[in-house]
Order: C-alpha cells, then structure tokens, then sequence
C-alpha cells in the first residue's frame, strides 16, 4: 500500500509546475497573411480567447501537455488539432481558406474528436440548432437529429428514443454524470432541461465501452455551456410565450471568469396551461410546470482543473387521459375550457445532480477523477391529495476514473474504471409500490486504443462489467401496498464483456466509417418485478424474475461525400440483440386499462439507418437546405415485427441567414418540414399510425446597435396539423397532439 | 433603512405564519356509482383519505380531486 501511495505522490509531482505563457499567431496558409480576430481555444479544459487584428494570440496557465486546439474565422476552414504544449514554441496556426462554411465543427466529448473524424455514430447539435423553431421541451428538440425520435405523455413528459430503443436501453449522462430518474416508466421523462445547456452528444447504438452497462440504444449526453472567456462576465434575462398552452418560460443566466476560477449559473421557472387541440379544444390535465437551477465552478491552474458542477430541478407534470367512467370515452379527456391550476393525477419530481470532476494533466496524458451522485424523488399522486399513489427515490454514486496516455505521436490509449451503487428506495405514507426496494452495484474496467496512419484511423477496446443486484422481499409490508409487484427478494448477478473496434477514413472528397460495437443490459427492476397498474403509462403491466439480459451487437457504416455546396451521408446499421426483452399487449383487460407483459425472444433484429444531405450553394451563398430520413425496422428472429417502434421520418429545413447590419437585424428564417411515415409494422394488439406533416416556420434577430436585446418568434405545426405520433400515450385514448403554436421569445443581455 | 427591515420582516413573518390549507372534493365508489361526500379541508382531508368512508357498516376507499 505505502509503494502504491509513494507512487502516486511521484506521478503528482514529476509534471513541472513552472507558470508558462503560450503566444501563437494565425496566418493564411496560402498568403500567410495574418488571419485577424480568429477564435483560439482548447475545448477539453473550455479555454478560449480571441486573437487580435494581426492574427497574435496568447495564453497562460495552460497545462504542459498535449491537447487539442480549435481555431475558427470568418471564411476559412475549423481547424482542429492536437499540439504539445510543453514545447513553449511560438505557435504558428495555418488556416485554409474556405468560400462555402456547411456548418460549426464540433469536438466530442466522448472521442476528443470532430465529428467526420469519429468512430462511432456520434451527432452533436447545439442548443440553438435544437431550439431554432422554438420547441417547448428538450425532448421534443431533440427529433432534429437523425435516428433520434420521442415517445410521450401529454407535452410535458417526453423520452427519447435512439434508433428504435428507449427507456433503461438509452442512457442519460449530464457532463460525464450518469443520470438515474426512474427511466423505466414510460411516463417518466428525462430529467434534463434545456437551461444552461451548450449542445447535445447523441451516441447511437451499444456504447457500453466509455458507458457502462444498459445503453444498448444508445447514450444522450447533455453539456454545459462554456464558460465564458478570460475576464469576461455576462448577466441575461429571458422571457419565453407560448400561445397554445398560454406557457411562459423565464430565465436568467450569469458567467463570469476572473483569473483562475470560473462559473456559469442559471435558473428558470417554466409554466404551461392545458394544451389545445386542433380542433380548439383542450387536453384536460396536461399542465405542467418546473423551475430549475445549475451550476457550475471550474477552477484551473497549470496542470489541474476541477469542475463542480450541481443542478436541481423541481417539476410538476399533469398526467392527461384520467376519467372515473368505467368505459371512458374521448370527451373525457378534453374540455372547452383551458386550465392552469393543478389537479390529479400529477408526477411531482424533485432531482438533484452533484458531480465533482477533476483532471491532472501530466506531459503525454492526463488523468480524470470523476465523483458524483444523482438522487431523484418520484411521487406520483392518483386520485388522492395528500397521499401519493407511490412515492419511489432513487440515490445513485458513480465514479469514473480514466487515464489517457499518448504512446505515439499516432497512438494513444484509455483506460479506466468506471462503476455505480444505486439505491431504489419506496417513501412512504403510500398507496402502492411500483418496484420493491433494491440496491445495484456496478463495475467495469476497460481500455481503448487509437491509432492513425496518413487518412486512416483504427479503434478497438475491450470491457468487462458485473453488476449485484439485491431486491429486498417486500413479503413483510401491508398486501394492500404490494398489489402492483411480486413481494419475493431477489438476488442475482450480471455480467458483460464487451468490446468495440471500427476504423474511418477521411479524404477530401470521401469519409468512410465502420464500427462494431457490443452492449449488455440486466433486466431493470419493473421487468423482473412488476405485476400491477401504472396509471402513468395508462396499463397493467406484468413482468417476470427469470428474465435474463440482454447482449447487442451493432454494426455501423457510414458513407459521406463532400462536395463544395453538397454533403451527402449514407449511415445503415445493423443491431443484433439477443434475449431481447419487450412489452406485449395482452387479450386482456384489467378494469379499462389494457394488460402488457414482459416477454424475451432469443433474437431481436433491428435495422435500418439515417440518409441525409446539406446543399449550401454558392450563388446563394445565404441558402442552407438540410434534410435526413431516419427508419427503424424491428423484429423478432421468426420475423414477426416488435411492436413500439416509432415511425419512420424525413425532417427538411431550408435555412436562409440574412445577418443584415440594421437597427433590427435579423439572423436567420427557418422554414421546417417534418413528415412523419406510417407506422405498419406494429405488435400484437398495437394499433397502426397513419402519416402526417408537420410545418413551422421561425426567425431570429436582435434590437439596437449594442444588439443586446435579441429576439425569437415563430410559428409550430403552422398548418394546424390534427395528428397522434405513434408513440405518445395520447394515441391510446384517441387524442390528438397540441395544435397551432405561436411562440415569441426575448433575451435582455444586461452586462 | 429601519422601514427596509419593518417591511422584510413582515413579509418573512406573514410567510411563515401563514399556511396554504389544502381542501379537495372527496367521493368514493359505491357499488351503484360514484358518491360524493363533499369538501374536505387541511387534517380533515388527510384523515379521509387515509382512513376512508364508512357508511352503514362499509368502509369505502376515498378519492379526492379538486374537479
């Protein structure tokens, strides 16, 4: 023990601490003329800065190690490379020329890469691309990126779906945090908001290799807004309106970066009445609201830096679709009237996120120290005020430590150990439990090698997984909280080895990509142990103790061509998933509730992939066309199809910047299409979706010289489009989804 | 500044003195419908749902709902 401590006092101390100032200068590559007012920064220690008229930049306190640099300006290619900093030379950044700009190039956070050069199917949108057409959630934002869909109940509960799978087979992390909320339940939303958000990661298919078990999906990652740059501070208000649920969104934010430390803070109070139907009625009882809070303090010195980052979240959401007749019928679940004040049946959750990151930069690698702990509280009151139907917590520690290490200028290695202990407990007073008590422990260890020569780059790593899961018996509570579950303990252990290996080649013309991933998922604690209503999701559902879990395997390929004014991109998949367990309709009826049981097929196949092209002209220069078709065809290995896939989708968008330098400038109109494609292929029981189109239309622009006062408005389903998406509990009752909405939204920046 | 803190002090006294009394339309399920018991308010509230309606011998389970 003494030499391992001896040791790591000397991996402390062997990097130098001197205090070092970093100076470069951006020039053009063909000219070599200084490129003036480019923006320098590293994104993995969100450090940045401008440089000046002559094209000079400099740093201080930056770590003595290799990191990557992004440097961007008006009319040149995004460069993006790795650079030692401890060679204290005068950094000379070459950027090439470019007359047609498709897009911001985006660094992920999950390969330290731009997305052309990733591995995996990686997508990473910014929270202004997500929100250009003015979305109320996030979750209904995020059907922008390919092969991302949402399931739903009423507006303010929404799920997102990658590639077919959802629920515990997607998994939510919130700047490295994994987050645990109860994500099982179909009517238990993702507990992330839109507030302080930078941009969205979507990994599509297995990624149990950086995330750990259960995201056979996939994994949506949420990041923070940067921090501000260097001495800088910033103080906005916000102020969002909604006309069809008559729903105010308010906002203010604050960041600031005085010397080493630095920090981002917001808070928001969001508000929506009833939604209203195409037809002019509403849907009773869909009201939510929520007020959110987030934090972050970074501080970073020479080879350290540590972020805290905490957020809390209080929300309460109106579960529509509740009715006292025994056989309920259309017209009661809508009114004429629009209602704002709360009733039952509600979902109250309360969450709280700390994660506490730390990373020592050393001269080849670095090391991240990753501790944090969700704890989200889930009442869900029925048809009582002051006695929760159920009432379930659930308390989750996670670490993460990883060490990167450069071998080679081309090769470098990750390795790490990552694990949880999470915490399901019932609260009481009560009326029922939903899932018995229950204590989860994981662990894994993994390593992933990276190698490239000339345009080629391989990756290819291995991890090992065990998860301990005890369900305490709840033999001995009153029979009258037990009748949704089985009562017996449960004691068992999973385990998964998986791997994944792909290599992309990127030329100037053509970016090849292959990858091939594993994934594993244990059976979640409702599928072993549910037997019982959830109003929430509208259904009885059955689950079983035998159930085993689930191992995927997917294979990507991707195909982009790029040409001056056109991108093109053919991305199939192929996600091969045995012991696949799924929820099937019943013949039969408990009350008016339909009853789902738990099943397992040997093989589940699912398949399909995301086309899409961007066509950005230069004779008009102004002109962005974007457009994406996403399907999933799921099916069992007889071939009989899985029922709860969503529907296939195209989403268009013709984006035209104006950027005009008036009192009111405008920025941007956005006019989007999405269609989404019958649904045929359903379950036993399911019934099918028939097409739709959806329209809106937005533009943005800013008041005043200072443009300090910038502003938003638009129009969502402009048509006034009467339609129920596949996979929002409404279509179960026969309601529509919302109507018409006209959205006005205004961002004061005060400092 | 003396006004200031009379007028904090008020308002912080008036938030913590005052409670938000819950009251709901409670009913329950007979077995030829729904009957209707009325308002319930604060512990009375409270009591009802836990402990129900009984009504010529039979305890009924007791719902309650603001509409």
């Amino acid at each position: 023990m003494q030499a391992k401590v001896a040791i790591l006092i000397y991996l402390m101390l062997s990097f130098s601490l001197s205090a070092q100032e970093i100076k470069g200068k951006v020039i053009d590559t063909d000219t070599k003329q200084p490129v003036p007012y480019a923006k320098v920064g590293f994104p993995s220690i969100n450090v940045y800065t401008d440089a000046d008229s002559l094209g000079g930049f400099k740093f201080k306190y930056l770590p003595q190690s290799h990191l990557k640099i992004k440097v961007s300006a008006f009319d040149y290619k995004v460069l993006v490379k790795d650079i030692d900093l401890a060679s204290n030379e005068l950094l000379i950044i070459e950027l090439t020329p470019l007359h047609t700009v498709f897009e911001e190039v985006q660094v992920t956070a999950s390969e330290g890469k731009v997305q052309r050069e990733n591995i995996t199917s990686i997508a990473v949108v910014s929270k202004d691309e997500l929100f250009q057409t003015g979305a109320t959630t996030l979750g209904e934002s995020l059907i922008q990126i390919p092969g991302v869909q949402s399931s739903s109940v009423g507006m303010g509960i929404s799920k997102p779906i990658i590639r077919g799978l959802s629920g515990m087979r997607v998994v939510t992390y919130n700047n490295g945090l994994r987050i645990e909320n109860q994500q099982w339940g179909d009517d238990h939303g993702m507990a992330a908001s839109e507030l302080g958000l930078g941009k969205v990661e979507v990994v599509k298919g297995p990624s149990s290799l950086l995330y750990g078990a259960d995201a056979l999906g996939g994994v949506i990652h949420f990041l923070d807004e940067k921090y501000i740059r260097k001495d800088k501070d910033e103080l906005y208000i916000s102020s969002k309106f909604e006309s069809n649920s008559m729903g105010t969104t308010n906002e203010i934010g604050y960041r600031t970066h005085k010397g080493k430390w630095r920090a981002n803070i917001h808070a928001n109070y969001i508000n929506h009445a009833d939604f209203q139907l195409p037809d002019g009625n509403f849907i009773k009882n869909s009201r939510f609201w929520s007020t959110n809070f987030k934090s972050s303090i970074g501080y970073r010195h020479k080879n350290f830096q540590l972020n805290i980052r905490y957020q809390l979240s209080h929300r309460r959401l109106g579960i529509p679709g509740h009715s006292h007749n025994a056989q309920p019928d259309v017209l009661d679940f809508i009114s004429n009237k629009r209602q704002r004040k709360g009733t039952l049946p509600a979902q109250y959750n309360f969450d709280h996120f700390l994660l506490i990151e730390n990373t020592i930069f050393f001269n080849r690698s670095n090391l991240l120290l990753e501790i944090g702990n969700t704890n989200s509280d889930l009442k869900e009151f029925d048809e009582k005020v002051t006695l929760p139907f159920t009432h379930l917590n659930v308390n989750n520690t996670s670490y993460n430590f990883r060490y990167s290490y450069k071998l080679l200028e081309n090769m470098s290695l990750k390795t790490g150990v990552q694990g949880m202990a999470k915490i399901n407990r019932n609260r009481f007073p009560s009326s029922s439990l939903l899932i018995p008590d229950a204590n989860t422990l994981d662990n894994g260890v993994y390593a992933l090698m990276d190698y490239e020569y000339k345009k080629w780059r391989f990756q290819g790593g291995l991890r090992y997984d065990i998860r301990f899961l005890n369900v305490l018996s709840a033999a001995d509570l009153d029979s009258s909280l037990v009748n949704n579950i089985n009562t017996d303990g449960l004691k068992r252990n999973f385990q998964g080895i998986n791997y994944s290996a792909g290599f992309v080649r990127n030329a100037k013309l053509t970016s090849v990509r292959f990858n091939a991933s594993s994934g594993y998922r244990a059976p979640h604690l409702a599928e072993l142990q549910a037997d019982g209503f959830h109003h929430g999701s509208l259904r009885y559902e059955k689950g079983s103790q035998t159930l085993k879990a689930e191992h995927a395997i997917q294979f990507d390929a991707a195909l982009e061509l790029h040409f001056d004014h056109l991108e093109l991109i053919i991305n199939p998949y192929y996600n091969r998933i045995s012991d696949f367990i799924y929820l099937v309709q019943t013949d039969e009826f408990e009350g008016s509730f339909p009853v789902y049981e738990y099943k397992q097929t040997d093989l589940a196949h699912l398949f399909g992939g995301e086309v899409g092209f961007h066509y950005h002209p230069h004779s008009i220069h102004r002109l962005h066309i974007n457009s994406n078709f996403s399907v999933t065809i799921a099916e069992t290995n007889n071939g009989d199809p899985i029922g709860l896939m969503p529907q296939p989708n195209v989403n268009t968008s013709i984006r035209f910047d104006i950027n005009n330098n008036h009192k009111i400038s405008f920025k941007h109109v956005v006019l989007e299409h999405i269609y989404h494609l019958p649904q045929n292929r359903v379950g036993p029981n399911e019934t099918f979706s028939v097409d739709y189109h959806l329209v809106n239309l937005a533009t943005q622009f800013t008041i005043g010289d200072l443009k300090r006062l910038s502003a938003s408005t638009g129009i969502r389903n402009l048509l006034n489009t009467q339609y129920q998406g596949h996979l929002s509990s409404l279509k179960n009752l026969g309601l529509s989804q919302p109507g018409i909405n006209v959205f006005f939204s205004l961002k004061y920046q005060i400092k | 500044m003396k006004n200031k803190f009379l007028l904090s002090g008020l308002i912080i006294a008036g938030l913590s003195l005052t409670s938000c009394k819950k009251c709901a339309e409670c009913h329950y399920d007979a077995p030829n419908g729904i009957v209707e018991i009325g308002e319930y308010c604060g512990d009375d509230l409270e009591d009802i749902e836990q402990s129900g309606y009984t009504k010529d011998g039979v305890n009924y389970e007791v719902h309650c709902h603001d509409h």
